[in-house]
């Protein structure tokens, strides 16, 4: 009885993880990329030198949009922080019919960037949770279920997990079948209080969205819900009397003083040169796990303070905590590594489980040599998925060092490339006979990721050795993990060329365990 | 700074762990523990990675502390994991 | 493809279907009466209540996927789905009829 129970829990392991396997991999990749989001950033930015202090940059920020969008309904300022050097800034015209916002990036002189074009970090942090190509709202309802489907499969695959503890440090390469099995076991049971943190709270990130229906049953109309909730500031029309701005950087430093010497990472300033001037500063992501950080709210024209900081009840402070955790932006460069390593164990474990798929399944066909639909649909998506991502992203920092750079819509482009080499792995895989086409997508995919530290050399000043001299750690780190994918890659090809080996050896080891489906 | 220490007293306190399961002694000193070695090697490793969250809270405060150790374990886990798999095929 | 046992506990094509509708759709309609009705009868603040309510749904949707595949019987789990449901749907009519909505 306990056994059926267990099998039961393989079967839905198996199918709940394999359903959306492929769109899981993709997003535990890109989350991962984006815990250091504005580091991609940087280096996709060469021209970008320095840093800036937040002070600095609110006024320069204010001079910058009292030039050019001095009738804005708002601006937004987020300020630079320890890792990006940018002040990045949004308005919305108030005139205009809907409420699209006009943005713009301030390098640290203060001036709008004139680096080359690009999503940097950014676009990777989106594709996480927008991808790309669709409309959001979709790619956010499938993202979604695909995180559903993930919570499933770790439960389920937790209670099918027999001998959590005996297999708990083991992981026999060589083993055909059997290493993958252990790989996937390794990767899931050793980190999985982050995986199922990460699983719970990336569905948090966007609760109300998947979950609407508490709101629906307590209010009629959304909106008043998160008013209540988030106390923003209420819309007043502007009284058309025209009254500077009073001093934003002695309203950060009163800030300041309120959060133990913390500076604020954001800035919102409502009708900017009217007397009814509002200016809400928001604490940084950097100085609490919670992601709704504390708010202070002064009057525009006097700059006193008008709204002191309120209290957060448990269940929202629980909310912003989980969103906090998820996306890590209050890590310190330690905790920053070990959220990033996680990731990779969380990206390798869906890999691992795609392939162990087929691994388990190859031996048991019908007619090895001719396996049927299904099969074949997973193996070719397997390498679609795993070494053509890999490939794509690549692909994506080659394109922003080769492309042109006055080229038209580059930023565009650069994604664009992404894909394009995303979709030629694909099909590259698919045409191939299997085993070939594993070795040489994935051979590829390393050949690229190594690319990318001589190209980097020869198209920037800024290369891997010149960095190490600058000791510019951002650049050097980059460089480094592009090696060490590249490596990984490698790696993975050449055991991809040696399973033919461990044929044998997959035939003469009985695996005790074999779960069934 | 704090970081390395943390790690390596998860790592001290896995590779301690580990070696308290009688298929890696078998692998690792070639002999099994008597139940009194294995019973101190286990207390041990437990030890040395309650350690690691204490050092990981006092110096980040109680929540940072928490977060930051279960990366610690996972990496040091991953790094006994290596390390076990390395050595068994040093010697095949 | 599947063993012996796990059909005796799966069933047939036909017991598996029944548990995939019950275990996803029928899950999300379930879980989301039960948000309602949490997030209305908790004893916090609305806006804290529907929080709550939003953020307890997730695990209860995982866990009653890993029931509908978990029990023996198919027919008793969708028998103990539709009570609570109807249970629910009334609770929370009452509610809503009785309480209003702000």
């Amino acid at each position: 009885m306990k056994d059926s129970l267990r099998q039961s829990m393989a079967l839905l392991h198996t199918w709940a993880g394999l359903l959306f396997g492929w769109l899981l991999f993709a997003v535990f990749a890109t989350g991962t990329a984006a815990y250091f989001e504005s580091e991609i950033t940087r280096w996709m930015q060469p021209e970008i030198v320095g840093s800036s202090d937040p002070l600095t940059a609110a006024e320069q920020a204010v001079d910058y949009l009292g030039q050019t969008a001095p009738d804005a309904d708002s601006w937004i300022i987020t300020l630079p922080n320890s890792r990006s050097a940018t002040t990045q800034l949004f308005w919305s015209p108030s005139e205009e019919e809907g409420k699209t916002y006009s943005s713009a990036i301030l390098a640290p002189d203060g001036k709008e960037v004139s680096a080359r074009e690009t999503s940097g970090g950014y676009f990777l942090y989106r594709f996480h949770f927008d991808l790309h190509y669709m409309p959001v709202i979709w790619a956010r309802y499938l993202v979604g279920l695909a995180a559903m489907f993930m919570l499933v499969a770790i439960l389920s695959g937790v209670i099918t997990h027999k001998k959590i503890f005996a297999d708990f440090f083991t992981l026999r390469f060589g083993k055909g079948q059997r290493s993958w099995l252990d790989a996937h076991n390794v990767t899931a049971v050793l980190a999985l209080p982050f995986h199922l943190m990460i699983t719970f709270t990336g569905l948090v990130t966007l609760a109300t969205m998947y979950m609407p229906w508490g709101i629906a049953a307590n209010y009629t109309a959304p909106q008043t819900f998160f008013e209540s909730l988030f106390s923003s500031a209420p819309e007043v029309p502007r009284t058309g009397e025209k009254t500077p701005l009073a001093p934003v950087d002695a309203m950060m430093r009163q800030a300041a003083a309120h959060w133990d010497g913390a500076m604020p990472g954001s800035v919102t300033i409502t009708n900017p040169g009217d007397s009814s001037a509002s200016v809400t500063l928001k604490s940084s992501s950097e100085d609490a796990i919670g992601v709704r950080g504390e708010v202070l709210r002064f009057d525009g024209a006097s700059g006193q303070l008008v709204q002191p900081a309120q209290a957060k009840g448990p269940a929202l402070e629980t909310e912003s905590v989980m969103i906090g955790l998820h996306a890590g932006r209050f890590a310190d460069w330690g905790l920053r590594w070990l959220y990033f390593i996680s990731g990779l164990g969380g990206t390798i474990m869906v890999g691992s489980g795609l392939v162990m798929w087929t691994a388990k399944r190859r031996t048991r066909l019908p007619d090895p040599q001719r396996p049927h639909f299904g099969f074949r649909l997973v193996e070719r998506l397997n390498i679609a998925a795993i070494a053509g991502l890999g490939a794509g992203i690549a692909t994506y920092f080659l394109a922003n060092r080769l492309l042109p750079l006055g080229m038209e819509q580059r930023a565009d482009w650069e994604i664009n490339s992404m894909f394009l080499a995303w979709s030629a792995i694909g099909l590259w895989g698919a045409i191939r006979p299997v085993r070939r086409a594993w070795v040489e997508t994935l051979g590829i995919t390393a050949a690229l990721f190594l690319a990318i530290v001589p190209v980097d050399a020869l198209t920037t000043s800024r290369g891997l050795l010149a960095s190490l001299m600058a000791g510019d750690w951002a650049y050097v780190g980059f460089d480094i993990v592009m090696l060490l994918l590249a490596a990984g890659f490698g790696f993975a090809a050449r055991k991809a060329s040696g399973a033919k080996r461990s044929t044998s050896a997959r035939k003469t080891y009985r695996t005790p365990e074999r779960t069934p489906a | 700074m704090i970081h390395l220490l943390a790690i390596v007293l998860s790592l001290v306190g896995f590779a301690a762990l580990a070696l308290a399961m009688k298929r890696h002694q078998r692998e690792v000193i070639g002999r099994a523990l008597t139940d009194k070695e294995r019973h101190l090697t286990r207390s041990a490793g437990a030890l040395a990675i309650a350690a690691s969250l204490a050092v990981a809270m006092a110096a980040f405060g109680a929540g940072y502390g928490a977060v930051a150790w279960f990366g610690y374990m996972s990496v040091a886990a991953w790094i006994v994991v290596a390390a076990l798999c390395w050595h068994a095929r040093l010697k095949s | 493809m599947a063993s012996k046992a796990v059909k005796a506990r799966t069933g047939n094509g036909w017991g598996i279907a029944a548990r995939v509708v019950a275990a996803i759709p029928a899950n999300y309609l379930l879980t989301s009466l039960a948000t309602a009705c949490l997030a209305r009868l908790l004893p916090m603040p609305t806006a804290e209540a529907t929080l709550t309510a939003t953020l307890l749904s997730f695990a209860l949707l995982a866990v009653i996927a890993l029931i509908a595949f978990a029990v023996r019987s198919v027919r008793a789990l969708w028998l103990w789905m539709l009570v609570a449901g109807g249970v629910m749907a009334g609770t929370l009519w009452l509610s809503i009829v009785l309480g209003g909505r702000l």
